[in-house]
């Protein structure tokens, strides 16, 4: 689970691996209830949201404990150009990406002067004041903690349903994977890695840190911002609830447990918190204890986080024993 | 209520939040120095102390010495099992320190989430431990709780300034902090180092609950908020520095109650992320200008 | 008559009040090998970190084929043509030596994030180019074998080479090489020095901070001696093996009470 682990292990096996898993997402809606298509929903938005966060954390090494302060911005840029502009949605979600990324260059000049641990609690703040104004402050625009409502999506005149919403965000996590290995397989990935295991050691290979960290948390923003856009769309509601500090942590444990520094894990990651996440609301008063527990199980059993943890089963089956 | 009275209970509330928040600070401090680990946990202990003064010593349910023991001794293990089971091993595996710091997450949302369940999340209102009749002091009309506060915080500040630099085994906790390798190379057993800092830093926020109760809600979630400014104010202070971070927690506590009290409550929390934020950009070693810890 | 590519004009650099160097001039000739010595302590690795802007220097200039370079960041450094190696590895240790490799490459490549995400076909030419001379790079100092290995797993002779190898990448120069030989058993440092010859038939310029007289008086067309941040020497091998002075500071001298 550690941060910095090259993704450049393309066997075959994984490109299998890849393969069987795409068609059995293909297949998914063909069979299964409403519920699990919710579950399922809500979960790659996660994995969007953890592939974001993976690029600054993942590949540069740097804690990011506000990433839901990202959705926020473009989940409510999306919700409030809808109910007072009557913005079509397609249009919305790209207003509301971009502005996640502005917000995220902004922040950087800031931010980035801090780095690990300190940047953490930063992004913590971050993210804690992005919530805090959506919920508190100026509610007579976003109506705070009621929430804003938004108008189902619509396709030539028929209304969208969960099959299609599946689709659509199964595409987009795939494309964000798609750009992640791309960042991560270049001179940029590389240079980023360099920066998350010692920066004076990058600043000697010729690597702009500050560049490549902006570069980080402005594709962080944007991610996180799609994920946001996509999130209140599929709810038909926009509220803070859903941007708070505890989905931060969610969506940065996602990219941990999943395997930190490769994009497949991030996603995993991301999409495994975010169902179990959803699947233990029910459970009320059990959720915290719950989900507690679960952390605390993957991070002591499992320290390659649950990707590793495949791989090492698979490793184990093929009768290898790899380090 | 008069103008100077206002001023007054402002200050003084906001030095008694801040002196909480900057106990939790110390007592996070502790644990980062002796191990690297940030322990999100440190709320959690404040939690259970809180409970356990509310549930032991305010109800009369025991003796109040038997009470004030079990103050102490509810966090103290709370801590322990936060250590042993999540920080230790993972800390032990060498592994990196993010996981370890998830792990403290995993066991304050195991924590919470017992005391949720026996609590059904339901607020928690203790009573006042010195009685409900303020002190008038000139204009100042306050309740003893922030006295008890106020007092108690210096108390415990110069028991930790003691311990670390007069006792044995605090100049061992420094050690320890300082260079782990040298430290162990030396005698130094540095498991029982970090039991002993979670020790000190479970009595330490233990009582800061303790203390904290009657003024704050206690609930089962107010361990998170606690972390976090507790945190913020720590880096204000200066990372790395026990009495910084609670110089920080303290001069963030009246930030707050000054800027709520006048200002405008709604906005706080922006307001919080941009001090920190100016403060991180221009002053990164923290409001007290001492040498960052790396 | 050759020229001159690195040149020190006094330069000193001081922390607080302890004067780490003082007033040192050196200059190094294109082509040629030249070392940088002198006990522990002596400001051997200030001087490095300062000729590649790692450390801002207290008053003097630092030339590169001629221009003034001491005031730029230290990022751009690689990009002009110079490269060094740490003496405590600073090598991403969970990479693989081939992605260790490239990343040293990374000054030559230009794409920016964009062309990256969306692949264009400059991208992949790049990348594949600097894949090659990585690979290209690995084979020239004998790795081949570990390509794929994790740096991690390989002991310290060899990272010594990934990390010279990730200097190289960058095609320098100049390379600088802080204490390469340090902590290797003879058979590894015989390889480096192998290496080394290759580099300098090349026409690689290196400039080496080292403590070890052998090694460097092997390969050496001229010396530096520093003690105490000031330069007490500079010739030629034989004249530095000559110098009373220097045989004075690193073996110290044996007072005889007659």
């Amino acid at each position: 689970m550690t941060p910095v682990e090259g993704s450049m292990k393309t066997g075959k096996a994984k490109i299998f691996a890849s393969s069987i898993l795409l068609i059995f997402l293909l297949i998914l809606p063909v069979f299964v209830k409403g519920n699990v298509m919710f579950l399922a929903i809500l979960g790659m938005i996660g994995g969007i949201a953890a592939l974001g966060t993976n690029i600054f954390f993942g590949y540069c090494g740097q804690v990011n404990f506000g990433a839901a302060g990202f959705m926020a911005i473009g989940g409510y840029c999306v919700a409030l150009l809808e109910r007072d502009f009557h913005t079509p949605y397609i249009l919305g979600l790209a207003l509301g990406i971009a502005a996640s990324g502005l917000v995220a260059l902004l922040s950087s000049f800031f931010l980035l002067r801090l780095r690990h641990f300190v940047l953490g609690l930063g992004t913590t703040a971050f993210g804690l004041a992005i919530y805090s104004m959506f919920a508190k402050g100026f509610t007579d625009y976003t109506r705070g903690e009621d929430g804003v409502s938004l108008n189902p999506l619509h396709l030539f005149g028929v209304q969208a349903g969960d099959k299609f919403f599946y689709y659509v965000v199964l595409i987009c996590i795939i494309v964000c994977i798609w750009i992640s290995d791309a960042v991560r397989n270049s001179r940029v990935g590389r240079g980023m890695v360099a920066i998350a295991e010692n920066e004076v050691a990058a600043t000697s290979m010729g690597v702009d840190i500050n560049r490549y960290l902006r570069i980080a948390l402005v594709l962080n923003g944007l991610l996180d911002g799609l994920a946001g856009g996509l999130l209140v769309k599929y709810l038909n509601f926009c509220s803070p609830e859903h941007f708070s500090l505890p989905y931060s942590i969610l969506i940065f444990i996602g990219v941990v447990v999943g395997g930190a520094g490769s994009a497949l894990g991030a996603a995993v990651g991301g999409i495994v918190m975010f169902t179990i996440n959803e699947v233990l609301t029910p459970l009320a008063l059990y959720h915290t204890l719950t989900y507690g527990v679960i952390l605390g199980a993957i991070l002591l059993f499992m320290p390659d986080g649950i990707v590793g943890g495949i791989r090492a089963l698979a490793h184990r089956w093929n009768g290898v024993s790899r380090v | 209520m008069r103008e100077i009275e206002f001023f007054l209970l402002t200050l003084v509330s906001g030095i008694s939040i801040g002196s909480v928040w900057g106990l939790t600070g110390l007592a996070f401090t502790a644990i980062f120095n002796a191990s690297r680990v940030i322990n999100f946990g440190g709320g959690e202990v404040a939690m259970v102390g809180a409970y356990a003064g509310g549930l032991l010593v305010f109800s009369g349910i025991v003796p109040i010495p038997i009470g004030l023991l079990g103050v102490i001794v509810l966090p103290i293990v709370s801590g322990f099992f936060m250590n042993r089971v999540f920080a230790e091993p993972l800390v032990k595996r060498k592994a990196p320190v993010i996981s370890s710091v998830l792990a403290t997450l995993a066991a304050a949302l195991i924590i919470s989430g017992v005391v949720g369940l026996i609590t059904k999340f339901q607020y928690f209102k203790t009573g006042l431990i010195f009685g409900t009749k303020p002190v008038v002091w000139g204009p100042l009309s306050i309740s003893p709780q922030y006295i008890a506060i106020i007092v108690s915080v210096v108390g415990l500040t110069f028991g930790y300034w003691f311990f670390l630099n007069k006792t044995h085994m605090g100049l061992g906790l420094q050690a320890a902090g300082i260079d782990p390798d040298m430290a162990s190379q030396v005698g130094i057993n540095m498991v029982r180092m970090r039991d002993l800092a979670w020790l000190v830093s479970s009595v330490i926020g233990g009582i800061a609950g303790f203390l904290a109760a009657p003024l704050l809600v206690a609930s089962a979630v107010m361990g998170l908020p606690l972390v976090v400014y507790g945190f913020i104010g720590a880096v204000l202070g200066g990372f790395g520095y026990p009495l910084a971070a609670l110089a920080g927690g303290i001069i963030l506590g009246l930030c707050v109650q000054f800027f709520t009290a006048y200002v405008s409550p709604a906005h706080t929390d922006l307001l919080v992320f941009l001090a920190l934020l100016v403060v991180c950009a221009y002053r990164p070693t923290g409001i007290l200008g001492l040498k960052m810890y790396e | 008559m050759k020229k001159t590519i690195l040149q020190f004009e006094s330069v000193s650099k001081n922390f607080g009040g302890l004067a780490a160097l003082s007033n040192v001039t050196l200059s190094v000739a294109e082509g040629d090998v030249v070392s940088l010595i002198g006990p522990n302590g002596a400001g051997k690795t200030t001087l490095l970190n300062i000729a590649t802007n790692l450390l801002p220097l207290s008053s003097g200039k630092v030339f590169f084929e001629n221009e003034r370079v001491d005031h730029l960041p230290p990022y751009s450094i690689p990009g002009r043509g110079l490269a060094r190696t740490f003496q405590i590895l600073k090598l991403p240790q969970k990479l693989s030596v081939l992605e260790n490799v490239a990343i040293g490459a990374h000054s030559r490549g230009q794409c920016g994030v964009l062309p990256i995400i969306l692949r264009f076909p400059k991208m992949r030419l790049e990348e594949s180019r600097i894949l090659g001379k990585a690979k290209e790079v690995i084979q020239f100092v004998g790795l081949e074998d570990h390509m794929n290995t994790i740096t991690g797993h390989l002991p310290l002779g060899i990272q010594r080479l990934v990390e010279m190898a990730r200097a190289l990448a960058c095609e320098p120069k100049l390379l600088f090489l802080d204490e390469v030989t340090t902590g290797l058993n003879f058979h590894e440092k015989q390889k480096v020095v192998s290496v080394l010859q290759k580099i300098r038939d090349q026409g690689t310029t290196i400039f080496i901070v080292a403590h070890d007289m052998s090694f460097v008086m092997e390969l050496s067309s001229k010396i530096y001696v520093l003690n105490f941040g000031k330069k007490i020497a500079e010739g030629s091998p034989e004249e530095i093996w000559k110098n009373q002075e220097v045989i004075d500071v690193y073996l110290g001298r044996i007072e005889t009470n007659s």
